[in-house]
């Protein structure tokens, strides 16, 4: 059994240590707003927060997770309040397809946390999640847009 | 144009005296008017197209796939163009394809690509629209006992223009799904459209943001059982033999199968499971005839096909 803390919740689950976290969050705690994309996480569609730092679920093990503070897109937002750059996302209209924008944006709010005023050199050299949709004019727009506010 | 209340026929008696048997053994009177459809939350369907709940959301069926093109949105907006409802109090829900086959594809084509889902369904779900506007105007009508011509409908309010009396379209969306449909409408000119055809927020953005938007892949049936696959990795080669005993016994594995002249997958309890199994699994490939192509050889195949005659480019064109 490990345990995790997810979206400020505990959860027991039983999985081979060397389970990906992005399979156990799936799978064993049911959230399914995380992707899998590419899974050696070169895409970026699993980002989640682990201990407030952007991490690629999809390679690294659920026991290196273990009592970490993990957050995921489903607990990202405040209650009903989105966080500032669902908000941005959501005035720009982001996503096509969607389906890598959770990634996308967990990867956004670790980048504005440690740099709230980001270039547009640091969005290339930080936001390296692929959108096979080609969304990258509006996610670079909107991160500019979530640093204002 | 007039509605009529629907006859009541012998299929749809036997359906309504079948639900009240009871009442019927006991003598109590049998409630006429024909069944209504109803959506999973109970709220009725006007039409195919159209659900009104009692607060006036309206709900728009989608017989598209959404897959970032905004097909989802732009037909919605072509429906609530012609319903003339309140846009912000629109959602949108897709019928299964089991649906469609049971109601005989009453909402059309099913398949989605080459940009011919407005294209080719734009006359059809407007007219879906119009029918269901006209059968809640003609419900209303016929509450007041006043002609429908006297009644008009904006914003998912229906007006009776000589005596000012209004109503919404929650309120009579039970009684308009009990209408007839009309045989014929009148769609809108598209020079007087509000909706359709104008750069609306789309309304698949914030499931999107959320991670509630479900993908097929985030789908879980009860006892699902998840499978990895490998394919011969050269084109045209073949599985010659895989050993499943190596692997039939590691946790969570169900069984290794052939699939085709060229793959092999585990099936397991989970993906992981099956992924790991399959890497673990040894497979021995028949590659084939290209198993001795590489980048050198279709270099010189392409540079072979520089130095050919230009006659065969004059007789392609």
């Amino acid at each position: 059994m490990i345990k995790l803390n997810v979206n400020g919740k505990s959860h027991q689950v039983d999985v081979e240590p060397d389970t990906p976290l992005l399979r156990v969050l799936r799978e064993q705690v049911g959230l399914t707003g995380t992707k899998y994309g590419c899974g050696v996480a070169i895409c970026g569609a699993c980002t989640v927060h682990v201990d407030g730092a952007a991490v690629r679920a999809c390679t690294i093990p659920v026991s290196a997770a273990a009592g970490k503070r993990i957050t995921t897109i489903e607990g990202l937002a405040s209650g009903n309040v989105l966080h500032k750059v669902q908000k941005a996302w959501l005035d720009h209209e982001v996503p096509q397809c969607g389906y890598c924008q959770p990634g996308m944006i967990m990867a956004v709010a670790a980048l504005l946390r440690e740099k709230p005023n980001p270039t547009d050199a640091d969005i290339d050299a930080s936001i390296t999640n692929i959108c096979r949709c080609g969304t990258y004019q509006q996610v670079r727009a909107a991160i500019h847009a979530a640093a204002k506010a | 144009m007039t509605l009529s209340l629907k006859k009541m026929d012998r299929r749809s008696f036997l359906i309504s005296t079948a639900a009240v048997g009871g009442g019927l053994a006991l003598g109590l009177r049998l409630p006429l008017g024909p069944e209504v459809v109803r959506a999973a939350d109970g709220s009725p369907e006007v039409n195919a197209w159209v659900v009104i709940r009692p607060d006036d959301t309206v709900v728009v069926r989608i017989a598209r796939s959404e897959m970032g093109q905004g097909t989802l949105t732009g037909l919605a907006q072509l429906v609530a163009e012609e319903l003339e409802c309140d846009w912000s109090k629109v959602t949108t829900e897709y019928p299964t394809p089991g649906q469609s086959v049971a109601r005989k594809r009453v909402w059309g084509d099913f398949s989605t690509g080459g940009s011919r889902g407005i294209r080719e369904s734009h006359e059809y779900v407007r007219k879906g629209g119009a029918a269901a506007r006209e059968m809640l105007i003609q419900a209303a009508a016929n509450q007041w006992k006043v002609p429908a011509s006297e009644c008009s409908a904006a914003n998912s309010v229906i007006t009776h223009g000589p005596s000012g009396r209004n109503t919404t379209y929650g309120k009579v969306a039970e009684a308009a799904a009990r209408l007839e449909p009309p045989k014929d409408v009148k769609l809108k000119d598209p020079r007087d459209w509000k909706i359709a055809g104008k750069p609306l927020k789309r309304l698949d953005t914030l499931d999107k943001l959320t991670g509630k938007q479900v993908y097929g892949f985030d789908l879980k049936l009860p006892g699902m059982l998840n499978a990895a696959i490998r394919e011969c990795p050269v084109f045209g080669g073949k599985v010659k033999s895989f050993d499943a005993a190596r692997v039939s016994g590691m946790k969570g594995v169900r069984k290794v199968v052939q699939v085709g002249d060229s793959a092999v997958a585990v099936v397991a309890d989970t993906w992981w499971h099956a992924k790991k199994a399959l890497d673990a699994l040894p497979i021995v490939w028949d590659e084939g005839e290209n198993a001795k192509v590489s980048s050198a050889t279709i270099a010189e195949m392409l540079k072979a096909g520089l130095d050919e005659s230009y006659d065969r480019f004059w007789c392609m064109s």
